[in-house]
C-alpha cells in the first residue's frame, strides 16, 4: 500500500470515529461527516466523470466568442492588453499547448 | 430633513460628478457618494415615506422599513468598497456607471409602487449593461448584447404585468401580490433577474466580462434586488422553494466543474441567491429574516471573492485555474482576505456566513420541508469544496500551469487591500457577533447560531468534505474547457436549426454565393460540431435567439399561473 492509500485510508477511518462523537443530536451525532463525504463523491464524480462529458467543450469551440487566447489574457483591470500579457500572448501562439 | 433624503438620489448625483470632474478627483467624489449615500439610508427613519402625483397616480419613490432597509443598507456599503478597490482601476465613466447601478439597486429596495420599481428596474439593466461593456473587448460586448436581450425580454414581462395589474385593480402599490395571470408576469420577470434555473445563464456568461471592479458591482446588485422584490411581493409561494433549491444545486454543480475562477463565483452567485429564493418560498418570519440575512452576508463575502480573484486576474493576467497555480507566495495577503470570505460563504463558524445560513437552512426545516433542508446541505457541501478548497488550491497552491505565475505579477494597488480589508473586517465582525446582522432584520429573530450541536455539526461537515477532497483531488484537476449552460438553447440551438434546415434547401441555378457578411452556415446536423459563421452575422442570431428566450420565459410564465 503506498504512503498515499495509507493516508486515505487513516482519513476515511477518522471520519468513522467522528461519526460517534457525542457532540450533537441523534443516535449519530457525527454522521454529517458521512453525508459530507458522499455529498463530495457524488459532486466530483458524478460531475467529472457522467456531466462533463456531456456539457464541457473545448475553449474556443464558440466562434468568434470564447477561445481566442487573447481572451483569456488580456485583462489589466480595466480592459486593455497590459504588456506582460502581450508577452505571453506571444508565447501561447508559438506553443499552443503551453497555455 | 436628512431622514426624507432619497439615497439613490445621492449617489446618482455621485455618478454625475464622477463623470465630469476631473480625473484625479473622481475616485475621492465615488468613494465620497457612497459613504453619503450610506450616511443617507443609516439617517432613513423606519416608516419614512415620500410621495408626489404623477399623472393622477401616488407614485411612492421611498418606503423604508425593516425588509428594505438592511438590503438598502448592504447595497450602500457595497458602493463604498467598490469605489475604494477600484480607485486606481476604473476610469470616470466606468466610475460613474457603478455608482448609477448601485442607486438603481437603493431605488428598487426603497420603491413604495410598482411604478417606481419599473423605473429603478430598468436603469439597473441599462447600467450594468455599460458596466459589461467597460470590459472592452469583443467578447464583453458580445456578452452585454447578450444581457441585454434576456433583460429585455424580462423587462417587457414586468411592464407587461404592471400595466396589466393596474387595469385589474387600480393599485400600483407594490407589497404582497396574489397570484394572478397579471402578476404571474411579474414574478417571472423578478425570477429571471434572480437567475433562476433555467433563466441563469445570463448570469456567469456575463458577469466575468466586464472589468475587475466592474464585477464587484454586478454581483451585488441585479440578484439581490431580485431576492428582495420577491420577498416584497411572492412570500410564501411554495414554487419558489423548489426553484431556489434547484439553483442551489445546479450552481454549485456547475462551479466544482468551472475553471474560469470568476465565472466559478458567478455560479455561486446563483447556488447561494438559491437559499435566499428557496426562504422567501417558505415565507414565515423566520425564513424572510433567514432570506434577508443570507442576501446582506452574501453581499459582503461574495464583493470579498469577487475582490480576491480580481487581485488575481489584475496581477497575473489570467483567470482560468488551468493558467494560474503558485501565486501563494506571490500574493499572501490577497489569499488570507479571499479565504476569509470562503469561510463565510461556506459557513465556517466564526465568518459572517455561518449565522445567516444556519438561519436559512434552519427556517427551512422548521416550514416542514425537510427534503429541500438536506438538499441546501448538500449545496452546501459543494459550495466548499470548490470556493473554499478547490479555487485555492489550483489559483495560490500548486505548480503553475502556465505561464502567469512564471512572469513578473503585477502589483496590487494598496486600496484593493483596503477594500478586501474592510470587507474581511465585516465578514468577521458579523461572525463573532450575529446580533449585529439579526438586529437589522425585519423582525425579532429568535434563533441562537452557536449552540455546540450546530458548530459541531457545520465542523464535521466542513471536515467530510476536505477528506472527499483530498481523496479526490486528482479528479479536480481544472480541465481548460468551458461548460455548456442553458444558454445553448438560444446561442447555439437556434444556429444548429438554421443550418439543418439550409441544408435541405436546393440551391437555385445561378444563386450567388452568400457573402462572407451575411448568415453563413455550414450545416453540421442539430448536434454534431458548431455550425460555423461570421462574425458579423449577428442579426439572424438575434432574431432566433430573442425568440427562443421569449418562448422560454413565457412557458416559465404559464407554469406559474394559478
Amino acid at each position: 500500500m503506498s504512503r498515499r492509500h495509507r493516508r486515505v485510508v487513516a482519513l476515511i477511518a477518522l471520519l468513522g470515529l467522528v461519526a460517534f462523537l457525542p457532540f450533537a443530536e441523534g443516535p449519530m451525532p457525527g454522521w454529517m461527516a458521512w453525508f459530507s463525504f458522499a455529498s463530495t463523491v457524488v459532486l466530483v464524480l458524478g460531475g467529472k466523470s457522467i456531466l462533463a462529458p456531456l456539457i464541457q467543450r473545448p475553449v474556443g469551440f464558440r466562434v468568434g466568442e470564447l477561445g481566442d487566447p487573447a481572451d483569456e489574457l488580456n485583462t489589466d483591470g480595466v480592459g486593455n492588453l497590459d504588456p506582460d500579457a502581450r508577452t505571453r500572448l506571444a508565447q501561447v501562439r508559438q506553443d499552443p499547448g503551453a497555455s | 430633513m436628512t431622514g426624507e433624503l432619497h439615497p439613490a438620489l445621492v449617489l446618482l448625483v455621485g455618478a454625475v460628478l464622477a463623470a465630469v470632474v476631473p480625473r484625479r478627483w473622481s475616485s475621492a467624489v465615488a468613494v465620497a457618494a457612497g459613504v453619503a449615500a450610506v450616511v443617507a439610508v443609516v439617517a432613513l427613519d423606519t416608516g419614512a415615506v415620500a410621495t408626489f402625483d404623477f399623472y393622477g397616480y401616488e407614485v411612492t419613490v421611498l418606503q423604508a422599513d425593516g425588509l428594505s432597509q438592511p438590503f438598502a443598507l448592504a447595497f450602500a456599503v457595497i458602493a463604498v468598497l467598490a469605489a475604494v478597490y477600484g480607485w486606481r482601476t476604473m476610469d470616470r465613466l466606468e466610475r460613474s456607471t457603478g455608482l448609477a447601478t448601485a442607486a438603481a439597486g437603493i431605488g428598487v429596495v426603497l420603491a413604495g409602487d410598482l411604478l417606481t420599481l419599473f423605473f429603478f428596474w430598468e436603469l439597473k439593466v441599462t447600467t450594468a449593461v455599460l458596466l459589461i461593456f467597460a470590459g472592452r473587448r469583443a467578447r464583453s460586448a458580445a456578452a452585454g448584447f447578450r444581457y441585454v436581450r434576456v433583460h429585455l425580454v424580462g423587462g417587457v414581462l414586468l411592464l407587461g404585468g404592471i400595466l396589466w395589474h393596474l387595469s385589474d385593480t387600480g393599485s400600483l402599490t407594490f407589497g404582497a401580490l396574489d397570484l394572478t395571470p397579471a402578476t404571474s408576469l411579474v414574478l417571472v420577470g423578478f425570477l429571471l433577474s434572480a437567475a433562476v434555473v433555467p433563466l441563469n445563464a445570463w448570469l456567469p456568461d456575463a458577469y466575468p466580462e466586464s472589468t475587475i471592479a466592474g464585477t464587484v458591482v454586478l454581483s451585488a446588485y441585479t440578484t439581490k434586488s431580485a431576492v428582495y422584490v420577491l420577498a416584497r411581493g411572492f412570500a410564501g409561494l411554495e414554487l419558489l422553494v423548489w426553484l431556489g433549491v434547484i439553483m442551489a444545486v445546479f450552481g454549485v454543480i456547475y462551479a466544482v466543474l468551472e475553471d474560469e475562477i470568476r465565472r466559478l463565483l458567478g455560479y455561486h452567485i446563483i447556488s447561494q441567491v438559491g437559499f435566499m429564493v428557496a426562504a422567501v418560498g417558505v415565507g414565515t418570519e423566520a425564513a424572510v429574516n433567514g432570506a434577508t440575512a443570507h442576501a446582506t452576508a452574501h453581499l459582503l463575502y461574495k464583493g470579498l471573492l469577487m475582490m480576491g480573484v480580481g487581485a488575481v486576474v489584475f496581477a497575473a493576467g489570467a483567470s482560468r485555474m488551468s493558467q494560474l497555480g503558485g501565486l501563494a507566495r506571490a500574493q499572501p495577503w490577497v489569499l488570507v482576505l479571499y479565504l476569509v470570505g470562503a469561510a463565510s460563504i461556506s459557513g465556517v463558524p466564526l465568518f459572517s456566513g455561518f449565522p445567516a445560513k444556519e438561519l436559512v437552512v434552519a427556517a427551512v426545516g422548521d416550514g416542514g420541508y425537510g427534503t429541500a433542508q438536506w438538499l441546501l446541505k448538500f449545496a452546501s457541501v459543494g459550495t466548499f469544496l470548490s470556493v473554499a478548497l478547490k479555487l485555492p488550491a489550483w489559483t495560490w497552491f500548486g505548480e503553475s500551469t502556465g505561464g502567469a505565475a512564471a512572469t513578473t505579477l503585477r502589483r496590487v494597488p494598496t486600496t484593493m487591500y483596503v477594500a478586501m480589508g474592510a470587507a474581511a473586517a465585516a465578514n468577521i465582525a458579523i461572525g463573532l457577533r450575529p446580533a449585529l446582522l439579526y438586529d437589522l432584520m425585519p423582525s425579532e429573530v429568535v434563533f441562537t447560531p452557536y449552540t455546540a450541536s450546530k458548530v459541531f455539526e457545520t465542523l464535521v461537515l466542513l471536515a467530510g468534505t476536505s477528506v472527499g477532497f483530498v481523496v479526490l483531488r486528482h479528479r479536480l484537476i481544472p480541465a481548460g474547457k468551458v461548460s455548456v449552460d442553458t444558454d445553448w438553447v438560444y446561442r447555439e440551438l437556434p444556429w444548429r436549426v438554421a443550418a439543418v434546415v439550409a441544408s435541405r434547401r436546393p440551391a437555385a441555378i445561378g444563386e450567388a454565393p452568400r457573402p462572407d457578411g451575411g448568415f453563413r452556415i455550414v450545416p453540421a446536423g442539430l448536434f454534431g460540431p458548431t455550425a460555423s459563421r461570421t462574425k458579423t452575422s449577428i442579426a439572424p442570431g438575434w432574431i432566433l435567439g430573442s425568440a427562443v428566450v421569449a418562448a422560454m420565459v413565457l412557458v416559465l410564465a404559464a407554469s406559474v399561473l394559478p
